[in-house]
């Protein structure tokens, strides 16, 4: 089974493909296959690893309270099981706060960062999810995708296809796990630090997604930063348009000397 | 890296997910990544084993002769070593042929099967142009060709089409047009209708609309005692990447038929 106990909890993660490794940490309220398209594609030239975070998937479902750097902690543990010393990492959402938090404490064992969302400080609706989830997570859970994603998004039939998978796995969910993930997210402020990340970072946001500003400020910040806006995208854009997402993170990392040949 | 190489060649797969188990087996000229929706959404139930066929992905070139017994044998070193006993077996074309050879041969490991894109008889003319292809100077045009004619004439135009087929021609440096070609002379002479005829084992037929193979797995349902036939309107060959939401849904109203959709 691909669980980490390192932390005493099971965090569960998958692998795909072989080369130089790549984790990648997904979004509220997704879990690891927020990055299928990439595990896919990208599993071309690397070790790709997506972790189901607390609270999601078919990890612990944690309603006590713990940090951010938990959570980071939870990360480390899956590097550390598999024999990962260094990895390319990814982030979106409460993911990218995790990636940047993990970019400054272990600046050695992460050589390029890309982001999507980008927000180092605290979000303003994390009280109204953890409210909504509490009150009717079934009638929650897909209101809450579909205003990630761009306006026609889960209107078109992979859009639909796409987003019904998490439903499908609504069973598995705990709305007291929801908030531990918000709260522990919402608990840390990295902003103050973002001027002493050491690893070149690329920030994605889409279009339409409410992180926007604050992510262009965080590619501002950091002394090796880069910002891209996918247009006719939301904050989920790596699901929304995988093709100019992705192509975005190769040119990131081939300017930085990380795409390996083939 | 899993592999298996129980039966010689190493054989390169990956797992998703976790629950009773579900094998996948692709089609030419594509690899484990045919299935990236099914494996994302099917492992919301399933422990889903994605395979690369001898002569793709990341298992071993192999370029000289072999059999369609070779071919099941990978796969099947696969579930032994991950010390599976019974699994549901879905595979298209190529994977196709492997999977009902598979349940033909060894029926007690098998509980289904999901058969896409082909039918019960050998066509050696067809595999020739194929194989003249692969063994000729331009892999990657042939791969980019081949693979746009194994898909609805739109599809590849999309942007999502766009981006899900040079998925695999990207993977060309890692290709060899010898090893390729040597995985269709095995297909061109295998026949299963007299096993088929005979199966005691729940068959699902799918074929794409524009799908060449169409009338023959219409006839390979026909001739088997537990098949059906499901048609994926607007959708060709490689039905499973096109339209991913008929795909599955044709293949969970079966496996819910069969009582092998697990509850959650």
């Amino acid at each position: 089974m691909p669980i980490s106990r390192t932390n005493g909890i099971d965090i569960w993660y998958e692998v795909s493909g072989d080369g130089p490794a790549m984790v990648l940490i997904h979004a509220n309220p997704f879990d690891h296959d927020l990055w299928f398209y990439q595990a896919a594609h990208f599993s071309t030239w690397f070790k790709v690893v997506t972790v189901d975070i607390r609270g999601y998937g078919r990890s612990v479902k944690d309603t006590s309270p713990y940090s951010e750097k938990d959570m980071c902690d939870d990360v480390i543990g899956v590097m550390d099981d598999l024999g990962l010393d260094r990895a390319v990492l990814g982030g979106c959402s409460v993911g990218s706060g995790m990636a940047i938090h993990l970019g400054l404490d272990h600046p050695d064992r992460f050589p390029a960062i890309f982001l999507v969302g980008g927000n180092a400080g605290a979000s303003d609706r994390y009280q109204k999810r953890i409210d909504g989830y509490a009150n009717d997570l079934a009638g929650y859970h897909l209101p809450h995708m579909q205003a990630l994603v761009a306006p026609d998004f889960s209107k078109t039939p992979i859009g639909a296809y796409i987003l019904n998978m998490w439903v499908e796995r609504e069973p598995r969910l705990k709305p007291e796990a929801i908030a531990r993930v918000y709260q522990a997210g919402n608990g840390t402020d990295s902003a103050p630090r973002l001027g002493e990340m050491k690893p070149p970072v690329l920030v994605i946001n889409g279009e339409y997604d409410h992180s926007l500003p604050a992510g262009k400020t965080t590619a501002e910040i950091v002394p090796n930063g880069t910002h891209k806006v996918l247009p006719g995208t939301g904050h989920a854009c790596c699901i929304e348009d995988p093709a100019l997402f992705d192509t975005h993170v190769i040119e990131f990392l081939r300017a930085h000397g990380l795409m390996p040949k083939l | 890296m899993p592999s298996s190489t129980r039966f010689g060649p190493s054989i390169h797969y990956e797992v998703s997910g976790d629950g009773p188990a579900l094998v996948l087996v692709h089609a030419n000229p594509f690899d484990h990544d045919l299935w990236l929706y099914q494996r994302a959404r099917l492992s919301t139930w399933f422990r889903v084993l994605a395979v690369d066929i001898r002569s793709y992905g990341r298992s071993d070139k192999v370029e000289t002769p072999f059999t369609m017994d070779d071919m099941v044998n990978d796969v099947r070193g696969v579930m032994i070593d991950e010390k599976v006993e019974e699994a549901i077996i879905m595979g298209i074309s190529v994977g196709s042929r492997i999977v009902m050879k598979w349940a033909i041969d060894h029926p007690n490991e098998i509980n289904a099967v999901i058969a896409v894109g082909s039918g019960s008889e050998p066509r050696a003319a067809n595999f020739d142009r194929r194989i003249a292809g692969y063994e000729g100077d331009n892999l990657p045009a042939y791969h980019a060709q081949h693979l746009r004619e194994l898909v609805a004439p739109d599809f590849p135009e999309t942007k999502r089409g766009n981006y899900l087929l040079n998925l695999f021609s990207e993977r060309d440096p890692t290709l060899s047009g010898k090893a390729i070609a040597q995985g269709f002379r095995p297909l061109a002479v295998s026949d299963v209708t007299e096993g088929c005829k005979v199966l005691n084992l729940p068959v699902l037929v799918i074929n794409g609309e524009f799908d060449n193979a169409l009338p023959r797995g219409r006839a390979m349902a026909e001739i088997l005692p537990r098949g059906r036939h499901v048609m994926i309107p607007g959708t060709g060959h490689a039905c499973c990447l096109e339209d991913p939401t008929a795909f599955d849904a044709a293949v969970i109203d079966f496996l819910t038929a069969e009582k092998l959709m697990p509850a959650l």
